[in-house]
């Protein structure tokens, strides 16, 4: 075990200054009982199954290591994977600058004289989300982008006057809607699901049939959806009452480099999800929601807001503002229980798109574009098409591979992962169905072989 | 000491009342104010609105606190101090002449009789502080 | 006595914002172009480029070192934060979350791709377990709130599908104010109970409440120890009297790291508890996140627990839904980085070292306490554990001086304030939670500070109005960001 600081000596020493005889002094309060059954066991499997003394760092990297390696990852394992996380590749300076101590071991800045550091680094990061989206606000970011939708679901439930219904595209990701409905379980609320055409996309009369029916107070829209295919956010919002906002979740952020932000059809509230823009998948997460929406909004936006003031000195400086609608002041009235944001990781996001830099953001939005476009061709050439051709897509799509179960063991075989079957998520109709996402660290070659197995 | 003028009526959630026939006009107590600290934002209702006895109107916020306005009386808002909505500082200033929020035509002027008295009101603050 | 100052003078740039840096045309990071035909969308293309900064990888570095060097961290010094938990952050642990085969990892991987993660995660959730005295946990929740609103939900569930559902929770007036809120979200309503002057939780209130709401009532949430440190010697009465009318215990685990191998709430009747790996086990703040607040829970409410579950058979791990599951409270698994810190942490320490963890914590607090006790008024006269809380009282009383000014203050000594005005209960609550990963030495420098600050109040050197004054910008302006608020560089609300 890591020794702690205090010596036998001190501990004497202590005890003194306390003015007691032993450390059992000190917990006598708690009735004996409990003291005497407060011991536990921790087994992490023989020979390991009762550690006490615990483990040196060399016995932890050799513990650890063999526990990661039994994980696959590119570049030994190809993969296919997307359906809301991405691969993606991470500068060195993003590891090394969110190590610094300064910004790894401090805390929420409460105390704004001496946290100027993440507060303005959040500042800046507010400062992207709003230019990358097109809306005027955004808070200091969320757990992920499933819960900073459930956020926005439930922001749109306290600024209607009337109904408290939502209505969720049935192609918005199963683990945003999963989330959003048990963010809402707490209060009786009519959800309801809005079908999608035989493109994949928003079912037009649908979302009208359920919009009458349920007047809800907004619909959440996926773009890209799951699929991977853009919607007609202008045509979904001209459908929509005014009572009704248009909530539109952004899965895939670094969709916005090359597609028209859902600021300029009207939504009012776009969230979604920023790990793909500096962050490794780490197995689900710690990722980074974001949540940006209306000027008019303001005092309703959940989570932490940074703001720019000055200090007694006439100097500008940045603090945590408008704290008064979380939940250290309202209670029980607050706008949220958010009681973060993922510092960290806004951070990361933050250095990774000042290096990456208004070029290099469209030049990753136009890779990752061009990548599935020539997948997609190289497939069809084998006969392996898209499920839904008519759309428009950016870096992943569902694709209908005959024998798909057959193929993806012979992928495996091969070291490769070539997608997420969709059976389980999407029912019976998708059989055969394979949602395929590049990513940039794919290249050609990479590509020639997955149609070259798939296309066997 | 918190002042706390003759001539109104108060609450116990600290809103001072002037009844002038049967328009009141209707806003935060010194004490209220100095309990908040700097106020940074007030929410009010529109003019045409009603507001209920008792029922939550609007709310005052500052830096550190927020708290809901109730009404002390019920009746229709035919005016709100605009100037106020814009510099909420006001009513740390003034919050018995400038900082007014809002006038109100009360339907039944015997709303202000279970509201306190000016003395009933200095002895409550008194125990609270 | 010498005067203690940490504060010196040290080169710490000026620095705007990185979008100031820019200049139109400059490439920074160069991704691998792919040998293929390049294209852009034809439909719904994006018209206008967002702009973002054009910095080369110096400019990038310098400005964010530079930001760095503004900022108060557990690195630079003593974060006596109530409630917090700033305990040192292992720097081993963010070698192994770094490993690629953590970080790299696709959670839409097949089981038999990922074992390795899915190993881990089962181990962490049966030691968080263990600690606990609880019989099942799940990670998933990303933080401590949600971890709150998770066990909340959970109860929901059980009483719904045991004979209906409650409508209150009975929350102590001393607790965290996410306790409230997570009411809220889960359906309930909060009726705060008084806490007693001594800091317990009264039998006699929760009696009364309990002839007062009867079944209606679902849950007691408390936090043990409390949030003035004081281990709450009523708890297994409470909880027999809750268990008698089919109530729940939930208790906010926020402040375990007084009572690791020192007392387990599974012997005093919890039902359902939340972790923060970001306190207890060493996980590091980040500025605010991330976290994870794992849930752990009895038998009875772990047919509930979120979907996927990660069970074990023959040695292989895979995943199971729960049909009975409330859902998801994240995306994902939860927050996996996290777990990985928090395992690597439990490990390092094992069963024996865990309990040493809290044993030094609770007696550096106390140490600090005695310190303190002769210039500030204890906010309470009970035994406290790993942390104390005092008021204001003396300082107003003989100076007018509140806490927030001496919390100012010591920051032009060096150090982070404490947790101020929270909790409630206290008039002008100063927590105090040094964690055992402070020496004896640190600890008399942190108590030198402070009594170097009551002293000069009360010789009336100094009200400290104006503090800080050493700090890297002087005192912000909080009134005026709230009252116009500018909220990114392109919102000139003024």
């Amino acid at each position: 075990m890591p020794s702690l600081p205090l010596t036998p000596e001190e501990e004497k020493k202590a005890y003194q200054t306390i003015g007691v005889q032993s450390f059992d002094d000190l917990i006598a309060t708690i009735p004996p009982r409990i003291r005497e059954s407060a011991q536990f066991k921790l087994d992490f499997g023989a020979p390991l199954d009762d550690l006490t003394s615990g483990l040196t760092e060399h016995e932890l990297r050799d513990f650890f290591s063999k526990l990661a390696s039994q994980n696959r990852t590119a570049p030994e394992t190809l993969h296919f994977l997307g359906g809301g996380i991405y691969d993606n590749i991470v500068p060195a300076i993003v590891n090394q600058l969110a190590l610094r101590g300064e910004f790894l071991t401090c805390y929420t800045p409460y105390q704004p004289e001496i946290s100027q550091g993440t507060l303005q680094a959040v500042f800046e990061f507010q400062t992207l989300m709003c230019r990358i989206t097109g809306m005027p606000l955004s808070n200091a970011s969320m757990y992920d982008g499933p819960t900073a939708t459930a956020e926005a679901v439930l922001m749109a439930q306290r600024l209607s006057t009337g109904s408290k219904n939502i209505l969720l595209a049935s192609n918005l990701s199963m683990e945003y809607r999963a989330v959003i409905r048990t963010f809402l379980s707490g209060h009786k609320t009519q959800i309801d699901e809005v079908l999608f055409d035989d493109k994949g996309l928003l079912d037009l009369n649908h979302l009208s049939k359920l919009t009458q029916a349920s007047d809800p107070c907004a619909v959440v829209v996926s773009y890209p959806n799951y699929f991977g295919s853009l919607e007609d956010l202008a045509k979904i919002k001209s459908q929509l009452p005014s009572s009704c906002l248009l909530i539109v979740a952004v899965p895939d952020l670094s969709a916005l480099s090359v597609f028209e932000p859902p600021s300029s059809f009207g939504a009012d509230i776009v969230t979604g999800e920023a790990q793909q823009l500096g962050t490794p998948m780490l197995f689900g997460g710690p990722h980074v929601g974001f949540f940006t929406t209306r000027k008019e909004y303001l005092r309703q936006l959940p989570g932490r807001i940074v703001g720019e003031t000055k200090d007694s000195r006439g100097e500008r400086c940045f603090t945590l503002t408008l704290s008064t609608r979380e939940q250290h002041i309202r209670r029980d009235k607050a706008t949220s229980n958010i009681c973060t944001n993922q510092g960290l990781i806004a951070l990361r996001t933050t250095i990774y798109l000042s290096f990456l830099g208004k070029q290099g953001f469209q030049k990753l939005g136009e890779y990752n574009f061009s990548l599935l476009d020539y997948l997609k061709d190289n497939l069809k050439s084998r006969n392996i098409h898209l499920k839904y051709p008519g759309a428009q897509y950016y870096r992943e799509a569902v694709f209908e591979v005959p024998e798909l179960d057959k193929k993806f063991q012979q992928c495996l075989a091969k070291n490769i992962v070539p997608g997420i079957k969709l059976r389980e998520k999407f029912g019976p109709a998708f059989e055969n169905s394979l949602l395929v996402t590049v990513n940039p660290k794919h290249s050609r070659e990479h590509l020639d072989l997955l149609t070259e197995v798939l296309g066997s | 000491m918190a002042s706390v003028p003759s001539g109104l009526n108060y609450t116990k959630e600290h809103e001072w009342v002037l009844m002038e026939d049967n328009i009141a006009t209707i806003g935060i107590t010194d004490f209220a104010q100095e309990s908040l600290g700097d106020v940074t934002y007030i929410q009010l209702p529109k003019e045409g609105e009603t507001i209920s006895k008792n029922d939550p109107f609007g709310v005052v916020e500052s830096v550190k606190a927020v708290s809901d306005l109730y009404a002390p009386v019920s009746g229709r808002v035919i005016e709100v101090n605009q100037p106020l909505l814009d510099a909420p500082e006001l009513v740390n200033q003034d919050p018995y002449t400038d900082g007014w929020m809002l006038k109100v035509e009360v339907k039944d002027p015997s709303d202000v009789e279970d509201l306190m008295e000016p003395k009933e009101y200095k002895d409550y603050i008194e125990e609270k502080g | 006595m010498n005067e203690i100052n940490k504060t010196t003078t040290s080169i710490s740039l000026k620095e705007d914002t990185i979008f100031d840096r820019s200049s139109s045309g400059r490439i920074g990071f160069e991704l691998p172009a792919p040998k293929i035909p390049l294209k852009r969308p034809e439909v719904f293309s994006r018209n206008k480029a967002a702009e973002l900064p054009e910095v080369s990888e110096l400019q990038v570095v310098r400005h964010f070192t530079r930001l760095s060097t503004w900022n108060y961290a557990i690195d630079l010094g003593t974060f006596p934060l109530g409630s917090c938990t700033m305990k040192y952050n292992p720097r081993i642990n963010e070698e192994l979350a770094a490993l690629p085969g953590f970080s790299d990892v696709h959670p839409e991987l097949p089981a038999e791709l990922c074992q390795g993660a899915l190993k881990l995660i089962y181990l962490l959730e049966r030691a968080l377990a263990n600690i606990s005295g609880l019989d099942a946990c799940t990670v998933q929740p990303a933080a401590g709130a949600v971890g709150e609103f998770t066990g909340l939900t959970l109860i929901r569930a059980f009483h719904e599908k045991h004979g209906g559902h409650r409508k209150y929770v009975l929350i102590p007036d001393s607790a965290h104010g996410t306790n409230p809120a997570s009411c809220i979200l889960a359906g309930y309503e909060a009726i705060p109970l008084k806490v007693g002057k001594d800091g317990y939780m009264s039998v006699e209130l929760v009696e009364e409440a309990i002839s007062k709401y009867g079944r209606d009532i679902a849950a007691l949430m408390t936090t043990n120890p409390n949030t003035l440190g004081v281990f709450e010697r009523n708890i297994s009465q409470i909880a027999e009297l809750l268990h008698g009318i089919g109530a729940q215990l939930c208790m906010d685990g926020a402040n375990m790291n007084a009572i690791l191998g020192i007392a387990k709430p599974g012997d005093m009747g919890v039902d359902v508890m939340q972790y923060n790996l970001h306190k207890t086990f060493s996980t590091p703040h980040g500025g605010g996140g991330p976290g994870a607040g794992p849930v752990a829970c009895r038998a009875h409410l772990a047919p509930f627990l979120p979907n996927p579950r990660v069970v074990e058979k023959n040695g292989f791990y895979h995943l199971e839904y729960l049909p009975d599951s409330i859902g998801k409270v994240k995306g994902a698994f939860g927050n996996f980085g996290v777990m990985v810190r928090a395992l690597a942490y439990i490990m390092n320490h094992g069963s024996s070292g865990l309990r040493l963890v809290s044993k030094n914590a609770v007696i550096n607090a106390n140490y600090l306490r005695c310190r303190l006790q002769k210039h500030y008024k204890l906010g309470t006269q009970t035994p406290h554990f790993h942390e104390c809380v005092f008021s204001d009282s003396k300082q107003i009383e003989e100076n007018n001086v509140k806490t927030i000014q001496i919390a100012k203050a010591l920051m032009d000594y060096g150090y982070h304030p404490p947790t101020v005005y929270f909790p409630l209960t206290v008039p002008g609550a100063m927590l105090i939670e040094p964690t055992e990963t402070e020496s004896l030495q640190e600890l008399d420098e942190l108590a030198d500070a402070f009594i170097a600050i009551a002293k000069k109040i009360e010789s009336k050197e100094d009200t400290f109005e104006k503090s800080p004054v050493k700090t890297f910008v002087g005192k912000v302006d909080e009134v005026g960001a709230a009252r116009k608020p500018v909220l990114s560089l392109d919102d000139r609300a003024l």
